[in-house]
């Protein structure tokens, strides 16, 4: 019985390992895509940006917090180029613990491509879901990923305000 | 960052394996509970967060009426003061913010001594690829007087030592570093805040909302030794106290939505926790 347990660990210890294991080329077409969300929005200055690496094979959602304290417009560029699963963009004014949270925006089956958005649009769209709200200063971005292939993916995102 | 998950495997996997080998009764009581955990390192965090610059944070303090007061920001001498690593990337914050509440009052020798400053520590804590570009200091005399060129160039800074933090998973070491330009930011704003009551108030519980996820990001430095424990319980000290505030209680969870009102009560109580809190980042030995 130990050699059966002992094999399982190692076979664990050994997926873990290779899990960790990085991957150049991986990474380097992963700082590409950031370079071309950067030049989507080379107009504004860089607030910061986020990737988010995922294992694709069954259903799963990532959310990323984001944080508006100026008045100015902040552009988002998004590139999905390295997901192969289908990918829906929901944009909430609240993580999803929080009762009664709005859904401002969603982007379905957006796998595979670059664009952008900015919260001169969701402002608006905000303001007619939510009156009494003035302006988004806070927005939870969650990543549906469909279940596909097994393979590293990645979704990268770039934030920027205008000056 | 890349965010370690934690794959928990309980043993009840294998055991109804080697059930099936033919092997002991697993429902046994003297049973040993295994439990074997997989943490795999290139998958992010299912709940992430993106924290803001320094210097957009200062302009948020400046929109809402902050003024430049000389002497309030940390003294550049005291950077030798800093043996820590911990304490270096705290106090690499505390100079990000200092050089842009300078920058963005136009006060420019004063910044350019902070450039400085954020040299000689970013170089101290490994980042020596975005700091040891020798025209830095160049290309801020260059820009003199065109405040505007001064902040593209800081938020240029900011964008190269994000780029090797990411590309060297080192994201751990910005979140540190974030922690301490926080605590400096409302330290500044919360001092000028009692001239300036109703905006900067309302600046000061907004980026109330950032202190959850710092402590997240303290949290999730891989060297867990005394001294950042100690900083981390500094800064839930905040969070706890300003999370028992009554006012805060019956705020909107939804931060969008109307901020809370602190009382006069709340709100000096909160400046002395955050008042304690930047003396213990700037100050090391004190604590």
């Amino acid at each position: 019985m130990k050699k059966i347990f002992f094999l399982l660990a190692g076979i664990l210890v050994l997926t873990s390992a290779a899990l960790q294991q990085g991957d150049g080329a991986f990474d380097a077409q992963i700082n590409t895509l950031k370079q071309e969300c950067k030049d989507l929005i080379k107009a504004t200055r860089y607030e910061g940006s986020k990737v988010t690496y995922y294992n694709a094979g069954s259903k799963q959602t990532k959310s990323i917090e984001l944080f508006m304290f100026l008045p100015n417009e902040y552009q988002f560029a998004v590139s999905t180029k390295k997901c192969t699963a289908p990918v829906t963009l929901r944009l909430y004014d609240a993580a999803a613990d929080v009762e009664e949270r709005t859904m401002i925006k969603e982007y379905k089956n957006v796998q595979g491509k670059n664009f952008v958005f900015n919260t001169t649009e969701l402002n608006k769209i905000y303001r007619k879901k939510v009156p009494e709200v003035e302006r988004l200063k806070n927005l939870h971005i969650e990543y549906v990923i469909g279940s596909g292939k097994t393979n590293k993916e990645a979704i990268v995102l770039v934030m920027g305000h205008k000056a | 960052m890349l965010m370690k998950i934690q794959l928990s495997i309980p043993i009840v996997a294998g055991a109804l394996l080697l059930s099936a080998c033919g092997g002991e009764d697993a429902s046994k009581k003297d049973q040993p509970k295994v439990e074997v955990t997989v943490e795999d390192a290139s998958v992010s965090a299912d709940d992430d967060f993106m924290l803001p610059q320094p210097i957009s944070l200062a302009h948020a303090f400046k929109n809402a009426g902050l003024t430049y007061v000389s002497g309030k920001t940390n003294p550049i001498s005291n950077k030798n003061n800093y043996s820590k690593k911990i304490d270096q990337l705290l106090n690499l914050g505390v100079y990000s913010t200092d050089l842009a509440y300078c920058a963005i009052n136009n006060k420019t020798q004063e910044a350019r001594n902070y450039l400085a400053a954020v040299q000689d520590l970013g170089t101290k804590v490994g980042l020596e690829s975005v700091f040891s570009d020798k025209t830095l200091i160049a290309k801020f005399d260059k820009n003199l007087g065109d405040q505007s060129a001064l902040e593209e160039l800081i938020y240029d800074i900011q964008d190269k030592s994000d780029a090797y933090l990411q590309d060297n998973d080192l994201r751990y070491l910005a979140a540190v570093e974030f922690a301490g330009a926080w605590a400096e930011g409302m330290y500044l704003g919360i001092d000028d805040s009692r001239k300036n009551v109703e905006n900067l108030s309302v600046a000061i519980v907004d980026q109330m909302t950032l202190l959850r996820n710092t402590i997240k990001g303290l949290e999730g430095h891989p060297s867990q030794d005394a001294r950042l424990k100690s900083v981390i319980g500094m800064f839930q000290d905040v969070l706890t106290t300003y999370e028992g505030f009554e006012t805060v209680k019956k705020a909107n969870k939804n931060v969008n939505f109307k901020a809370p009102e602190l009382t006069a009560q709340e709100f000096d109580t909160l400046a002395s926790k955050i008042v304690s809190l930047r003396n213990g980042i700037v100050s090391p030995a004190q604590k």
